[in-house]
C-alpha cells in the first residue's frame, strides 16, 4: 500500500468516458473522452448512443490514463468507479469494466457517488495547482443533472440545504439553447454570447429567489424564454440573441449566487465551493468572486479541466474513503442524493 | 508456454453463460459452466462473481488464463455491453487480447448432436419490431462455419437468404415458429455452454480489447428517427 492511496478511477455516468490515476487528491493523469459531437445533432444526450460510445472508448481511455501516469496496474492500491447517479446503460459500462479489471488485478473496487466526486474536484491538485484537503464548506453543486446546496462538514457528513424542484441549472441552459438553436451543450455558447449582451434587456423571472430557503426552480425560466420567442420570434440579430442570452444567464446566476451567499452566511462555514459542469460558467465564476469579496468568504472553484465530469475527482473521493477505512463495494444506482454516500461510511 | 485455460462469456440473450475450459482439449473439453436464465440485463451484479467462482472451481486465478473470449452480439444491447465491458476489463487486467465471437455463432453451435458437416443451421434471435437477428452456419466439429452473414431483417427475407438451412435454433424460434415451416425447430433461451465454447474456439484471431466492438446490427432509436423530438434541433443563423 502506498503512503497515499494510489487509485485508478473510471467515470462513465453520462457523456464523458474518463479515467484517471490519482495519489489521494494529487492527479497523476486525467483522460476525458467527450461524446459531445455524437449527441450534438440530437440536441441532448441519447442514452443508447452514450452507452455504445463508452464501450468503444473505455479500454483506450484507461490505457491512456495509466500510460500518462507512468503507472502499472500492479502499482495501484485500488480501483474506483462511478456507481451513480447517472444513465444506467452508461454507468454499466464503467462498472463492468472496473469489475473485470479489479477481478483480474485482485485489487479492491470502490463505487463512488458521482456528486461526492464533484465535491472533491475542488480539492484536486496537479502540476499547476497544489491539492488541498476537504475543508468544511458550503458546496454549490451545479450541473446538467443537479443543482444543490450542501453543507459539507467532512467526508461523508453532508447536509442537503436545498435543491432544485424541477430542472437543474445546466439542464435549463441546454433547454434554452435548444429553443434558440444554439446546439448542445448549451452552457458554453450561452455564456459566450452573454458577454456580448445586455443582461437587463429582457425581463426574465428569478425562480424562488425571494423565498427564504435554499431551493431553486428553473423550469419557469425556460418557459419564459419559450414565451419570449413565441411572442417576439427568434432574435433577429446577433445583438438581440446576445441580449437574450445575457438576460437568461443573469437570471440563472443571480439566483444561484443569491442563495449560495445566504447558505454561507447562515451555515457559518465561511467557505463556498462551486463544483459541477456549470462551475465552468464565466458569468457564475465572476458573480461568485464578487460576492466572496463583498461578504468576506473563501471561494473555491476548480480549474476548468475539473469542472466537467472527470475521473480524477472520483479517484480522489475513493482515496479519501480508503483512508477513512471504507470497505470496497459497488452498488449501481441511477438516481440518489448525497445521503447515500453518507450512509456508506463506517 | 501459454496457459491452456480459456474463459468465455456471453450475455447477449436472456440466458447468460460463463464457461472455463482448456483449449488443448478442443471442442470436447470438459467445461466448468455457469448458466443463468434470468435476463442478461440483470446479469451485471453477478457476472464478475460468477466468473470468479468458475475460475475458482477449476483452481486457477484470472491471471492464469491464456485466453478470454466474449460474445459480442447481436442480442440485447445492454446485455451485450455487460459481458463485453467485463471481458475488456478482465483482458486488460490479465494483459491478454480478447477473442470476439458472434452470439449467433454460439447459438448455432448449440445445435443438438448429431449433425453432419453440411447441415446448415439458422440461428435466430428475436430483434422485436418485426425483425430477427439471424445468421446461418454449418455446425462442423471445428466449430460453426459461417454461411449467411449476420443481419437484422424480416423473417421472410432471412428465410429466402438461408434457403438451404434445415435447422432453426435459438431464442427467435418460438416467436417466429409460424414462419419457419419445413425447418427442424430447436428453441433455446440462449447459447449452451458447449455452443459458446465451440464458437469461441472457432472465433476470429485475438485482438486488443480496445479494438473489439459490439455487434448491434441495428442503430439506436434516435438514429432511426423512432423517437422524434417535439422540437427538432436547428442551428441559429446568428451564431
Amino acid at each position: 500500500m502506498n503512503a497515499v492511496p494510489r487509485v485508478l478511477a473510471i467515470e462513465s455516468s453520462c457523456d464523458e468516458t474518463a479515467a484517471a490515476v490519482v495519489d489521494g487528491n494529487r492527479v497523476r493523469s486525467s483522460v476525458v473522452r467527450t461524446q459531445i459531437d455524437v449527441h450534438a445533432r440530437f440536441g441532448g444526450v441519447v442514452p443508447e448512443l452514450a452507452s455504445r460510445h463508452h464501450l468503444g472508448a473505455i479500454a483506450t481511455v484507461v490505457d491512456e490514463a495509466l500510460a500518462q501516469a507512468q503507472c502499472s496496474l500492479d502499482a495501484l492500491d485500488a480501483i474506483a468507479v462511478t456507481e451513480g447517479p447517472g444513465l444506467v446503460g452508461a454507468l454499466l459500462v464503467g462498472v463492468q469494466y472496473a469489475r473485470g479489471l479489479a477481478l483480474a488485478c485482485d485489487r479492491p473496487l470502490l463505487g463512488v457517488h458521482h456528486m461526492e466526486g464533484h465535491l472533491f474536484s475542488a480539492c484536486l491538485g496537479d502540476d499547476e495547482r497544489e491539492p488541498t484537503p476537504l475543508a468544511p464548506h458550503v458546496a454549490l453543486l451545479v450541473s446538467g443533472g443537479h443543482t444543490e446546496l450542501v453543507a459539507v462538514e467532512r467526508l461523508g457528513r453532508y447536509t442537503l440545504l436545498g435543491a432544485t424542484r424541477d430542472d437543474a441549472a445546466g439542464e435549463a441552459y441546454d433547454k434554452a439553447a435548444k429553443l434558440l438553436g444554439l446546439g448542445y451543450p448549451g452552457g458554453p455558447v450561452i455564456d459566450r454570447l452573454a458577454r456580448e449582451g445586455d443582461p437587463g434587456a429582457v425581463a426574465l423571472p428569478r425562480g424562488m429567489a425571494d423565498r427564504d430557503n435554499f431551493e431553486f426552480s428553473f423550469s419557469g425560466l425556460k418557459t419564459a424564454v419559450l414565451v419570449h420567442i413565441e411572442q417576439h420570434g427568434l432574435p433577429p440579430s446577433r445583438a438581440a440573441l446576445a441580449d437574450l442570452c445575457a438576460s437568461f444567464q443573469a437570471a440563472v446566476v443571480d439566483v444561484l449566487v443569491r442563495k449560495a451567499r445566504r447558505a454561507v452566511r447562515r451555515s457559518g462555514l465561511g467557505r463556498l465551493h462551486i463544483v459541477g459542469g456549470v462551475a465552468a460558467n464565466a458569468g457564475l465564476r465572476a458573480a461568485a468572486a464578487a460576492a466572496a469579496q463583498q461578504d468576506g468568504f473563501v471561494l473555491v472553484v476548480p480549474p476548468l479541466r475539473y469542472c466537467g465530469d472527470n475521473a480524477a475527482m472520483i479517484g480522489a473521493a475513493a482515496a479519501a474513503r480508503i483512508e477513512a477505512g471504507c470497505a470496497p463495494s459497488v452498488e449501481l444506482h441511477t438516481t440518489s442524493g448525497l445521503d447515500d454516500a453518507r450512509q456508506q461510511l463506517p | 508456454m501459454a496457459s491452456p485455460w480459456m474463459l468465455a462469456l456471453d450475455a447477449s440473450t436472456t440466458c447468460s453463460v460463463v464457461v472455463v475450459g482448456r483449449v488443448d482439449d478442443g471442442a470436447d473439453a470438459t467445461l466448468h459452466a455457469d448458466v443463468e436464465d434470468e435476463g442478461a440485463n440483470q446479469a451485471s451484479a453477478r457476472l464478475h462473481l460468477r466468473i470468479a467462482a468458475a475460475l475458482a472451481a477449476v483452481g486457477i486465478g484470472a491471471r492464469e488464463l491464456g485466453a478470454i473470449a466474449c460474445g459480442v452480439g447481436p442480442g440485447t444491447f445492454t446485455g451485450t455491453r455487460v459481458a463485453l465491458a467485463t471481458a475488456k476489463g478482465l483482458a486488460a487486467g490479465c494483459g491478454l487480447p480478447l477473442r470476439p465471437c458472434s452470439t449467433l455463432a454460439a447459438v448455432a453451435a448449440s445445435v443438438a448432436a448429431p449433425v453432419d458437416d453440411t447441415t446448415e443451421v439458422l440461428a435466430l434471435l428475436d430483434a422485436r419490431r418485426g425483425e430477427v437477428y439471424a445468421a446461418s452456419y454449418t455446425a462442423t466439429r471445428r466449430g460453426p462455419q459461417l454461411q449467411l452473414t449476420p443481419r437484422c431483417a424480416a423473417i421472410a427475407t432471412v428465410r429466402e437468404a438461408a434457403a438451404t438451412a434445415t435447422i432453426a435454433i435459438g431464442p427467435g424460434v418460438t416467436p417466429w415458429a409460424d414462419a419457419l415451416a419445413g425447418l427442424q425447430l430447436q428453441p433455446l433461451a440462449g447459447p449452451s455452454p458447449t455452443g459458446l465454447w465451440r464458437a469461441a474456439l472457432a472465433s476470429a484471431e485475438p485482438m486488443p480489447a480496445a479494438a473489439v466492438q459490439a455487434v448491434y446490427l441495428r442503430d439506436s432509436y434516435a438514429e432511426l428517427g423512432v423517437n422524434t423530438p417535439r422540437r427538432p434541433a436547428f442551428r441559429n443563423p446568428h451564431l
